[in-house]
């Protein structure tokens, strides 16, 4: 049984085959009652969101990182509130590992009251960070339906602090891993089981309390489901759980369809594996036929030495994210909904992992799969000519992934460990044919989520913000801007030691391109600087910068030593007076920037999300010393620009028999594969 | 003529089965093949894009290890595409459609 990857393999987040008893109890629901039923089971869910996020302690349940779902007996998702769109696939394997493996075991069974838990990938689950907690519900003796509470705990007692491990070489690196089992009977957490995740994770209250809320908030799911099965039978529950999965298969596949056949494709690059640098090829065919979409990753990079992969079904549940949050907006978030849709991922490769490979920061390089498939999808929706369709066309969102995760002592004494999100959680949303993307708006998994407030942050842990605004020209450019993003510095405090390390992408190669002829959002470093320097500043009574170019800027004319660093600076001890800082991901432009508006540009340098460099360099956008836009100039520049163009400009053919010849630097593509399409993959772990 | 738009900038003439652009009208190519081969290509260093003039290279993206492809229309210079590629790299073929399931799914002279 251990290691029973076969849910996996046959794909088993995605519905079992309708059974006897639900079709018949389907034919008890009426369309009057679904309209009902279903608004009930989905205020059900957002109630248990709630009490994950009002009563849940770690950065990420406060910030949205959760799913509260609703399965049918045979753990199938009928119906999510997400929170996170991750999980609309991460209960049903778990679930379904239990009926099969325990249901008729005499040693675990399954009984009402009983409480389950799971946050291991090859059972299902992304990475160990996503803990999920699940409940079989029974009505008169039957099971009747699963609900399930996931959420993001960061801190994992793994080889570092913040879960996510660089140096974990393979699984058993990572700190707590555990299979679908039971930990609470008779609606209630057994406390041997909580002593024993307590026992392994540096922020023992954390995982205990969130456990507890996660067990509430499932609770909560179960009255609202008993409360709809005393009011009109179990075997309406039955019916009213598949139907939704039958029903949104159906609008699913309905929007497929109108899409126009076809390959669609899109190639990015990450430039990062943890601390270190190397190439890493992300390509991405969406095949388009009939009802049907089948994303295929072939061509990508081999597995990395480090916990920077993921599985099959992680890059899915990535899809997803895209999906639910952009194509498929406004249909249910039921595994129904995913029935016309599939991913294919090279065996090896660091999108498919063997099952020994470490992949607790996967979820940090699949976003970048999110944003090539979704490159190409938006190629399909645009061509569909449908309107309803096309107002959910948008570049994508800032997938660098930008973090910190930290352990040590805080202010009061107290031993803590997590993660800030905020460089994560204020990232942009893209650009869209009619307007620019959403300032600071994406939490990249967590389409319904926001990031803690600053103060939050800062009664917990021993950092004060010394800055917390937009990064300057972090955006993509074009005629419609992708959303701006947030600089965030922080310096240390009143603590003896503090370990942190900077988590991220894109600081050689930027990882956000954009549609239509928009630019890709920037790179950026990672910044360190050391306390003694920092208390220079201090001593210097000028005005605190805004952000990380003002801060350069500073730095250098009171020659402050700042240590411009890539993104993700190694782990280390910090102590007060340190200071980190680190800029949440730009989001894509989209179309042409000579068509944009320049007083748009003006605007934007105003505050302060474009620089009069790029306004200038970029947009040919001529400003006054006022700030006010010099139409006239600005049409001279920009029909200079165009000319530029065609002049510099050569054939198809011609460009490429050129660019042919160049090649990157050796070093850069050590972890690439074969150049320039990897092929032959074997496993690093 | 029955055109469909593909992209904000490029549109196929069904009928004559010709890529379009739809800034100026200029024909592009054969829509059965892919429209880069009818556009003029460009490569520039990243940071003529992403510098803000402050001269850090850490702030910049590195050319070594990326050039920026830009892809105009051979007539009105409109900045029809753009990839993000390791100098050498292929260059994509982006969009495939099934040009005859298309045209069954839109009759001729139906402008859309």
């Amino acid at each position: 049984m251990a290691l029973d990857i076969s849910f996996l393999l046959n794909k088993r987040y995605k519905p079992e085959p309708i059974t006897k008893r639900q079709a018949r109890a389907i034919k008890l629901v009426s369309h009057e009652d679904y309209s009902i039923y279903t608004q009930r089971l989905a205020s059900a869910c957002e109630e248990g969101k709630e009490i994950l996020i009002r009563l849940g302690i770690s950065a990420p349940l406060q910030s949205g990182d959760v799913c509260l779902s609703f399965h049918t007996a045979e753990g199938d998702l009928a119906l999510a509130e997400m929170g996170t769109f991750l999980h609309a696939i991460t209960a049903a394997v778990p679930m379904k590992f239990v009926l099969k493996h325990y249901q008729n075991d005499a040693t675990v069974g399954i009984r009402d009251g009983d409480i389950f838990f799971c946050n291991e990938a090859i059972y299902g689950g992304l990475h160990n960070p996503d803990q999920i907690v699940f409940m079989p519900i029974f009505y008169e003796g039957d099971l009747i339906a699963w609900v399930s509470s996931a959420g993001h705990e960061p801190e994992t007692g793994a080889t570092e602090p913040g879960g996510q491990p660089a140096d974990a070489r393979d699984r058993y690196a990572e700190g707590l891993k555990v299979p679908p089992i039971r930990i609470g009977e008779n609606f209630k957490l057994r406390r041997d089981m909580i002593e024993l995740f307590e026992n392994m994770v540096r922020y023992p209250e954390m995982i205990a309390i969130d456990t507890s809320v996660k067990l509430s908030s499932c609770l909560r799911l179960r009255t609202r489901l008993l409360e709809i099965a005393a009011e009109r039978g179990k075997e309406f529950v039955v019916g009213l759980c598949r139907k939704v999965i039958e029903d949104s298969s159906v609008a699913a596949k309905k929007r497929v369809k109108s899409l126009p056949d076809g390959k669609y494709r899109c190639v990015t690059f990450l430039d990062t594996y943890g601390p270190a640098e190397a190439l890493i090829r992300v390509p991405c065919t969406l095949v388009k036929t009939g009802e049907t979409m089948l994303a295929d990753f072939s061509g990508a990079s081999p597995e990395l030495p480090g916990p920077y992969n993921a599985f099959e079904h992680i890059v899915y549940a990535h899809l997803t994210c895209m999906l639910f949050q952009y194509y498929f907006s406004d249909l249910p978030g039921s595994s129904g909904t995913l029935v016309p849709f599939d991913v294919s991922c090279p065996k090896y490769s660091f999108l498919n992992a063997n099952s020994q490979a470490a992949v607790s920061s996967g979820t940090a390089m699949a976003p970048i799969a999110g944003n090539t498939f979704m490159l190409c999808l938006n190629k399909a929706m645009y061509a569909a000519n449908d309107a309803e369709i096309s107002t959910n066309i948008a570049a994508p969102p800032g997938a660098s992934a930008r973090a910190f995760f930290f352990g040590g002592i805080n202010q009061y004494g107290k031993e803590v460990a997590g993660v800030s999100l905020r460089p994560g959680n204020t990232s942009g949303i893209g650009a869209r044919p009619d307007k620019d993307g959403v300032e600071c708006g994406s939490f990249w998994w967590v389409g319904r989520g926001n990031a803690v407030d600053v103060e939050h942050e800062e009664v917990l842990y021993p950092y004060l913000s010394e800055y917390c605004n937009f990064a300057p020209d972090n955006c993509g450019h074009g005629k419609f801007r992708g959303g701006a993003s947030m600089a965030y510095g922080i310096r240390m405090h009143n603590t003896p030691a503090f370990y942190v390390q900077t988590f991220g992408l894109a600081s050689r190669f930027p990882a956000n391109p954009g549609l239509f002829g928009g630019y890709s959002a920037n790179v950026r470093p990672g910044i360190r600087i050391t306390g003694a320097n920092w208390k220079k500043l201090d001593d210097a009574n000028v005005p605190t910068p805004r952000n990380d170019l003002e801060l350069l800027a500073v730095a250098k004319k009171l020659a402050i030593d700042v240590q411009i660093l890539p993104i993700q600076i190694p782990g280390a001890m910090f102590k007060g007076g340190d200071f980190v800082g680190v800029v949440a991901s730009g989001a894509a432009g989209y179309g042409d920037v000579l068509e944009r508006d320049p007083d748009l540009v003006a605007s934007d340098v105003v505050r302060g999300i474009c620089t009069p460099w790029t306004a200038e360099h970029v947009y040919c956008v001529s400003l006054r010393a006022d700030g006010s836009v010099d139409k006239e100039a600005t049409n001279d520049c920009r029909a200079a620009e165009r000319k530029r163009r065609l002049a510099e400009a050569v054939p198809y053919h011609d460009f490429v028999r050129e660019f042919a010849k160049l090649h990157p630097p050796s070093e850069a593509l050590r972890l690439y594969g074969t150049w320039p399409i990897p092929k032959d993959r074997t496993p690093a772990s | 003529m029955s055109t469909r738009a593909i992209t904000e900038y490029l549109a196929i003439d069904l009928e004559r089965e010709r890529w379009i652009c739809r800034k100026c009208q200029h024909d592009i190519g054969n829509a059965r093949e892919n429209y880069k081969f009818g556009l003029v290509l460009r490569q520039r260093d990243p940071g003529e894009v992403h510098s803000s003039g402050i001269g850090e290279p850490r702030f910049t993206p590195d050319p070594e290890w990326c050039r920026l492809v830009e892809m105009f229309c051979p007539s009105c210079a409109t900045l029809i595409e753009v990839e993000y590629l390791p100098p050498g790299h292929p260059i994509t073929h982006d969009i495939e459609i099934d040009l005859d399931a298309l045209k069954a799914t839109q009759p001729v002279g139906a402008a859309r």
